[in-house]
């Protein structure tokens, strides 16, 4: 590339979670560290097509796509070196790329046509994860990769944390050679060799063989060795130590073998494993997950492809696998309705898979969260049943724990295209602590005065601050998701002092009032408010000091029967559950 | 609990008085273990019977001189401090510190003075910031399951806690945990002090719904003992670290210490058997209880009194610090306060045990 050419910059979309996270005076103080850092190199998701342009920039690299070409991806996992000196500052980056042509396309931002959004910001790459330029070889994909000695059917494939790739349970029928054809250790210091990944580690199945061979029977060894035990390495640290992990307890279960297995895979079940940062999961936001996820699936489809097109005779056109994905990963928040970016994304991917291969199948959790009370809704009838003279209103308590040294996130949703005007969304501090502010949002205020920040033409954005003190400790926001469908985000900061910051939020129980005005629109008869909760637990020890809210019932005013709803369809596409 | 707790024989002294209960349940710093530490009441009956046999078999060897040894030593000085049984100590140290002590009613509040100096007043709180305060009481609930090892092992003086953060050993620091010791036995004697005079009802008399997941102590609920003492012994701890000089991460050590005292509060609070504000009260009788033990010991540190009355506010360490205010805590005066010869002795041993 010659700095001669014309550069253009692509922008970041800032959403009320990026507000909240990148603002030192809201929530950045007790953000994930690595956001806080100098980075280097950002994890990032594109929405739009891909121009040339783009794709051939060395700014960005691409995780291994499938199909390596397509126009018609909504969504594209990427990452880029970060060339701003003034990072960290709470300011999202801008990546500078050469343009061959000074043609206007989707990334122009000169434009006086908003785009929606160009990017989206996801968590830093550690810079020992980075391949350097010279070893970064995309066609060396199986290098040192050896043909199964009987022809492979079925590829099955897991993405998940501390994958036990070195284990006997992954060992064909002889126990001499591993089951894993390819797994890619997305957080790994880069070795000294050539690689087909732009960041992490990938091995393939000889080098896995190579690697038990080296190490004798010594499991920690093997693991040490691989570079997936690294202690001083918060992406990596001691998780493969442990005598469980997650990633081990769900590849156990759809690919192990072995006396505690009743049922044995046949040989030619090949798996394919990619293992997540740990810190993936840090934030309670859910912020910044969604490259290493759909990069983790892209990987799959390219690397089964590879697999089938090395058993297809040559000049013959390649016939994919059965392909069956364990993907135990998700966001508890979110739309649910199969229309977040990463719903369609995935399902983008299964429909285009599926048109050479229908047997492919993808297996994500359903919900897991038990009895943990994240998750609400309220139909016509709770507005109705609870009515008084001046306006109707509906109301949620939510439980704010002490003690919790992350913030916490509660999200309602309107149903899709519903129009908000009359609604607003009121907080209330627990008993004896009083909020300095009117904590009080409309969903979509009709007058300039309330601090309206247009961002782009279809994603409305608004914002209010919760104080105490004199300091914020929340951050009240509405938005018009994706064009079409009305989000209140609350974020409340830590209930216990950290991060050497001044305060803190109140424990206790917290009040949400959705109020209605009137004339305002009614919900129709399958209509419903949902309010959902971020998780805010500490799934595999990060020691990140979170801890659950949960919703609480609040006493009726009318002794009125509790109606639930439910919807009665079948299950079409990817969907958050719990509609 | 016993290696660490055993020092306590010094809160054998605490026999003086219900302060067992301070301990709570026996089995925690009870008495019985540590009654007589370094002096054991008696030997088992069958050691006993066989020294006599012993005794008369031997004797005729001593022969018939008369006793020799008639020295006497010294009259009225430290030197022999190093001779006494630790719970004899620990008594000279109680004594040397109630000495100063009095304490007196005045218009719904309690005056603790030192040496005729105001040192604390603490205003009784009234029925409804108590109804007010089992709101937070509640909430606290939440961590109930995360808390039960640290609660059920704090329910003594949880000594081995400040010994973690601090890397104290039963080898290098004995007389600094005496002094720990002697810290905490002095301050729960002036908690029972205030405890009795001002007599307010625990939370589960109060709320039906706190549900205790202890025994609630059979004594008044403000102020928390445990603060008090907890805030002593950080008050006294972060005088003998800084005096000592030698660990190269010394701040963030008294920042540990402040957020153990703090915990070691908080915990009395999540197991339902104290409002927020007993902790409030507990937390200022403990600094200022610290720095008379200090003074005693012979140090020139700040001495300003302290009032509290107590608004409905959550109790924490940075708080307590740095916004006073907010829980109701106002500083006055600075008073004067005599040193003691056993304080100064032990401090003496204290620094020269400096952790490196």
């Amino acid at each position: 590339m010659s700095i001669t050419q014309p550069m253009t910059s692509i922008r970041a979309y800032t959403g009320p979670y990026e507000r909240w996270l990148f603002t030192q005076e809201l929530g950045y103080p007790f953000a994930f560290p690595a956001l806080r850092e100098k980075y280097q190199y950002v994890a990032a998701i594109y929405k739009g097509e891909i121009s040339p342009d783009i794709e051939r920039s060395a700014a960005l690299r691409f995780p291994p796509l499938w199909p390596s070409a397509d126009s018609s991806r909504t969504v594209t996992p990427f990452a880029f070196i970060n060339t701003a000196d003034d990072l960290p500052g709470h300011k999202m980056p801008a990546i500078k790329i050469a343009q061959s042509s000074p043609h206007k396309t989707a990334l122009d931002c000169s434009s006086a046509a908003p785009q929606r959004f160009d990017y989206r910001v996801n968590v830093p790459i550690h810079a020992d994860s980075w391949v350097a330029e010279d070893k970064y070889e995309v066609e060396a994909a199986l290098c040192g990769w050896k043909k199964p000695s009987i022809a492979t059917k079925v590829i099955v494939a897991v993405i998940d944390d501390g994958i036990p790739f070195g284990h006997r349970a992954f060992l064909d029928a002889q126990g001499g050679s591993t089951r894993i054809s390819h797994c890619w250790l997305q957080a790994a210091r880069v070795s000294q060799k050539k690689s087909a990944v732009p960041f992490g580690r990938e091995y393939v199945n000889a080098e896995i063989d190579t690697l038990r061979a080296s190490a004798a029977d010594d499991d920690a060894l093997f693991y040490r060795l691989a570079g997936a035990v690294d202690m001083d390495f918060a992406e990596i640290g001691s998780t493969l130590c442990r005598r469980m992990t997650h990633g081990a307890h769900v590849m156990g279960m759809c690919a192990g073998n072995g006396a505690t297995f009743t049922e044995q895979l046949d040989d030619s079940v090949q798996i394919i494993a990619v293992q997540l940062p740990n810190t993936v999961a840090w934030d309670t936001s859910g912020f910044g997950k969604e490259m290493h996820m759909l990069s983790a699936l892209h990987y799959i489809f390219n690397r089964a492809t590879a697999i089938a097109a090395e058993a297809t005779k040559q000049g013959q056109p390649v016939e994919e696998l059965p392909l069956i994905i364990n993907f135990s990963y998700g966001w508890n928040a979110g739309r649910h309705d199969g229309e977040s970016d990463m719903e369609i994304a995935i399902q983008q991917l299964l429909e285009a898979r599926a048109k050479c291969q229908p047997k492919t199948a993808l297996v994500m959790p359903s919900g897991n969260t038990f009895d943990h009370k994240m998750h609400a809704q309220f139909t016509e009838f709770d507005f109705s049943s609870n009515c008084n003279s001046v306006s109707d209103t509906v109301s949620i308590g939510w439980q704010l724990p002490p003690d919790d040294r992350t913030s916490s996130y509660l999200e309602v949703w309107l149903p899709k295209h519903f129009d908000p005007a009359g609604y607003l969304v009121r907080v209330s501090s627990p008993a004896g602590q009083t909020l300095q502010s009117q904590a009080e949002l409309y969903i979509n205020p009709v007058s300039e005065d309330h601090a309206v920040k247009q961002q782009a033409s279809t994603d409305q954005q608004h914002f209010t601050e919760l104080t105490i003190a004199g300091k914020n400790i929340g951050q009240l926001s509405s938005e018009r998701h994706n064009g079409n469908r009305w989000r209140v985000l609350l974020a409340l900061i830590p209930s216990t002092y950290c991060a050497a910051e001044e305060r803190r939020s109140p424990a206790g129980l917290w009040k949400i009032d959705i109020i209605r005005e009137d004339g305002a629109a009614q919900l129709g008869d399958t209509e419903l408010i949902d309010i959902w909760l971020q998780r805010d637990d500490d799934p595999v020890s990060l020691k990140m000091g979170g801890r659950p809210s949960y919703l609480v019932n609040l006493p009726r005013s009318s002794a009125v029967a509790e109606r639930s709803p439910s919807i009665d369809r079948q299950l079409s596409g990817v969907t958050g559950y719990g509609r | 609990m016993s290696a660490l707790g055993g020092v306590g024989g010094v809160g054998g002294v605490g026999g003086v008085g219900g302060v067992g209960g301070v301990g709570g349940v026996g089995a925690f710093t009870g008495i019985g273990a540590f009654l007589g530490a370094d002096d054991p009441a008696g030997y088992s009956p069958i050691t006993t019977l066989g020294l006599q046999t012993t005794a008369e078999g031997l004797r005729h060897l001593s022969g018939l001189q008369l006793s020799s040894n008639s020295q006497h030593l010294p009259f009225n000085s430290c030197d022999n401090m190093a001779r006494w049984g630790k719970w004899v100590r620990g008594s000279l140290y109680l004594s040397d510190y109630l000495s100063g002590l009095s304490w007196e009613p005045a218009d719904n509040a309690i005056i603790i003075k030192i040496d005729n100096n105001l040192l604390i007043s603490l205003k009784r709180p009234n029925e409804t910031l108590l109804t007010e305060q089992c709101t937070l009481v509640r909430n606290y609930a939440d961590l109930r399951a995360d808390r039960t090892a640290e609660i059920t092992s704090q329910m003594g003086f949880p000594t081995e806690y400040f010994a973690m953060l601090l890397g104290l050993t039963l080898g290098q620091h004995k007389k600094t945990i005496e002094l720990i010791t002697a810290t905490q036995v002095v301050a729960a004697h002036t908690a029972m002090i205030a405890k009795h005079m001002l007599a307010i009802r625990r939370p589960d008399q109060v709320d039906g719904a706190i549900l205790p997941m202890i025994m609630t102590p059979s004594h008044g609920s403000f102020p928390a003992a445990h603060a008090v003492e907890a805030y002593a012994v950080l008050t006294v701890l972060e005088s003998v670290i800084t005096q000592w000089g030698t660990l190269a991460d010394l701040e963030p050590r008294i920042a540990m210490l402040r957020g153990l005292a703090e915990r070691i509060s908080v915990n009395r609070t999540v197991a339902g058997v104290h409002y927020p504000i007993d902790s409030w009260a507990g937390a200022a009788i403990g600094v200022a209880v610290g720095r008379v033990v200090l003074r005693r010991c012979g140090l020139c540190i700040d001495t300003s009194s302290l009032t509290l009355e107590a608004k409905n506010a959550d109790f924490n360490s940075t708080d307590f610090f740095k916004f006073p205010e907010r829980g109701g805590l106002s500083k006055g005066a600075a008073y004067r306060i005599d040193e003691k010869d056993s304080f100064k002795w032990l401090w003496n041993q204290v620094i020269a045990e400096k952790q490196a």
